[in-house]
């Protein structure tokens, strides 16, 4: 075996290779500095836990479902009041 | 010839040992190695250039297990192909030379998986099989990005016997899908594919490793209808998802839910997707955000826009910018705004379409459009207040809709309104008798209306709508339950019904979408099964009969 390529080149065992890989999620990932084109990357770990994917702040209202908008007062409700009254002016006459 | 035979001897070992990990750990084959095996490369370029010369040293140091130990593992001759095409790999690959190298390297991985398919003795080779695909993979990824690269290819492919059609990434994905499958349809002995550790038993541990790459590679080709099969396939043969490693979920989810999406099956796909988003590490933000993308989307087509808390995530910056003018245009009901949202003045059109969710967005929002420039052209022509006592249902005028519309199209197509020049005289102050004025009708532009795509208009291109496409419309809405009430083709008039009982003709006549959606997709149990999505184990092993009902969990509880 002593001529063979060196077995610690490669990690050996699940604990070595979740903790080393956690470790570099978090020194390679510092700032979201993404370009636009980029493709969905392979995880630098093999599993975590709940925990892990928490993160801070409101997390129960991530979506707006009640939306409707009721000013009418801004410009293209005002537009479309304009082109109404015309149009219910033209009929009258 | 020392370190052939050192080699060989190990590998030996680790196969009697079925070391699994240590064989992937040794069987290395993509760079940064180390040192000793250039050295080893080195040695089998000098002493063995003769590929039998070479079998015999193998046949020799890696011997069959006489002492006949059954706990020991052993060698199998499929895995002795697999170990000669490995040292010929070394012996005669460039690195320099991508193309080749991919070559190559499809060759071991198909050996690879050759030696897998042993019942007995293949499972050894697992996490080596795992290892080489996904440096395939990466490798084909990379060349895809590298036309100049593979411009030779079609040489290459011609020597390949005739399957020129299929591309370098295509060929790559159907290779590691003979893995895929192999490792799901394995007879395992134990009843669903689990074993008494509760973890995927034998080779079904390698599924979902072997499908991701797959997946990968078959959405860099916009191969995505090849998915198809490996998807059914899933349905019908996987232990649950929940039983894999996170990374693995996700991803998966990931794909399954990007397929659902371009499949058009919106309620599905943000289910897949949410879950992935909520499984996803929350350091991971190239996943996150990817995963975000098609969340949003799908959200937004189903009638839910992106809330505040998004706004502090770092995975959503520079995104939810480019939904915001969308989500906004659909609340106002603004089709003008819609448009250009997603047109080119938005300098987002080429993004949106190179993430795949340009049309979907621009086809399926649209009737969300509709619904709200409907709802605000009854908010300012009803007569309000709402009289709870009246026995008269409220109504919308379709005119006073198609008139909304035309007014849309008019601006579309760049008619403008001629310069008020009694206004400009008095500094933009409104004349006291502008009430008994008739304001100044819209007029085209002097070089005739913008020339509109099919997509650019209200309706379909210069195309001005007209009372029959409007009516045509509306009813559309109160087919999809988006219009809570009837058209009365006779009067011209949408009639809202229930306004008494639901708080009011906005209420009653404008539910809102995502409610609407929502309560379908749950009457059509789409909020409880997702295909391909495998949450429960299946009832009888290897019958093919999936069985969800009343097990599955809500979105993003788990799976």
């Amino acid at each position: 075996m002593s001529a063979a390529p060196a077995s610690g080149a490669a990690p050996t065992t699940k604990a070595t290779v979740a903790d080393k890989s956690a470790d570099s999620t978090k020194e390679t990932k510092p700032a979201p500095a993404l370009e636009e084109d980029d493709e969905f990357e392979d995880f630098p770990v093999e599993n975590w836990t709940q925990e892990d994917t928490e993160v801070p702040g409101d997390n129960t209202h991530l979506w707006e479902e009640s939306w409707d908008d009721d000013d009418t007062s801004e410009d293209f409700s005002a537009q479309l009041k304009e082109e109404l009254k015309k149009v219910e002016a033209s009929k009258k006459r | 010839m020392a370190i052939l035979d050192g080699f060989l001897t190990s590998i030996s070992g680790f196969l009697r040992a079925k070391d699994a990990l240590q064989l992937k750990s040794w069987l290395a084959v993509e760079p940064p190695v180390d040192e000793q095996y250039y050295k080893l490369a080195q040695e089998l370029k000098v002493s063995f250039r003769d590929g039998d010369h070479l079998e015999r040293r193998i046949t020799k140091l890696i011997p069959e297990n006489d002492d006949g130990k059954a706990d020991e593992g052993d060698v199998w001759p499929g895995f002795l192909v697999f170990m000669k095409d490995y040292l010929e790999f070394w012996r005669d690959v460039n690195f320099e030379d991508l193309l080749q190298t991919h070559l190559q390297l499809t060759g071991l991985v198909n050996a690879c998986i050759t030696a897998l398919s042993n019942s007995s003795h293949g499972i050894v080779v697992l996490p080596t099989a795992i290892q080489l695909s996904q440096a395939l993979s990466t490798l084909a990824m990379t060349l895809d990005n590298r036309p100049d690269l593979t411009r030779r290819l079609r040489k290459v492919t011609d020597i390949d016997q005739g399957e020129t059609r299929k591309t370098l990434v295509e060929s790559t994905a159907e290779s590691i899908q003979r893995a895929f499958t192999m490792c799901l349809t394995e007879r395992s002995s134990n009843r669903n594919g689990i074993g008494r550790d509760g973890k995927p038993e034998g080779k079904k541990i390698g599924i979902y490793s072997f499908a991701n790459l797959a997946l990968k590679l078959f959405f860099k080709c916009r191969k995505t209808q090849s998915a198809n099969q490996l998807f059914t396939n899933i349905s019908q043969h996987s232990p649950p998802l929940a039983l894999y490693p996170a990374s693995q979920r996700v991803t998966y989810l990931f794909y399954l839910g990007r397929f659902l999406f371009i499949n058009d099956s919106f309620y599905r796909a943000q289910l897949c997707l949410q879950s992935a988003y909520d499984q996803c590490h929350a350091q991971c933000i190239n996943q996150r955000r990817n995963i975000l993308i098609y969340l949003i989307s799908a959200n937004m087509i189903l009638g839910r826009f992106p809330s505040r808390p998004f706004m502090s995530r770092p995975e959503a910056a520079g995104i939810l910018e480019k939904f915001a003018p969308i989500s906004k245009a659909i609340r106002k009901g603004d089709i003008v705004a819609f448009k250009r949202a997603l047109g080119p003045e938005s300098g987002n059109e080429q993004w949106f379409f190179q993430k795949g969710v340009l049309l979907p967005l621009l086809y399926r929002c649209e009737i969300l459009v509709w619904r709200s420039l409907a709802r605000r052209v009854f908010l300012l022509t009803y007569t309000w207040p709402f009289d709870l006592n009246s026995r008269k249902a409220p109504t919308l005028e379709i005119t006073d809709l198609v008139v909304a519309a035309q007014y849309c199209q008019k601006v579309l197509e760049g008619w403008q309104k001629p310069v008020d020049s009694m206004a400009v005289m008095q500094s933009g102050r409104t004349h006291p008798n502008t009430l008994f004025m008739k304001s100044h009708d819209l007029v085209p532009p002097p070089q005739g209306p913008k020339k509109l795509g099919a997509q650019g208009g209200t309706v379909y291109g210069n195309k001005m709508p007209d009372l029959l496409e409007i009516e045509a419309i509306v009813a559309s809405l109160v087919q999809q339950g988006l219009l809570g009430g009837f058209i009365s083709h006779n009067q011209g008039k949408f009639a809202i019904l229930g306004a008494k009982i639901r708080g009011g003709p906005l209420n009653a006549g404008f539910p809102g979408v995502w409610e609407v959606v929502k309560t379908r997709a749950e009457r059509e149990g789409k909020n409880t099964e997702v295909p391909a999505w495998v949450r429960s184990e299946r009832k009888a092993p290897m019958g093919g009969v999936v069985n969800l009902s009343g097990i599955a969990r809500p979105v993003g509880s788990g799976g």
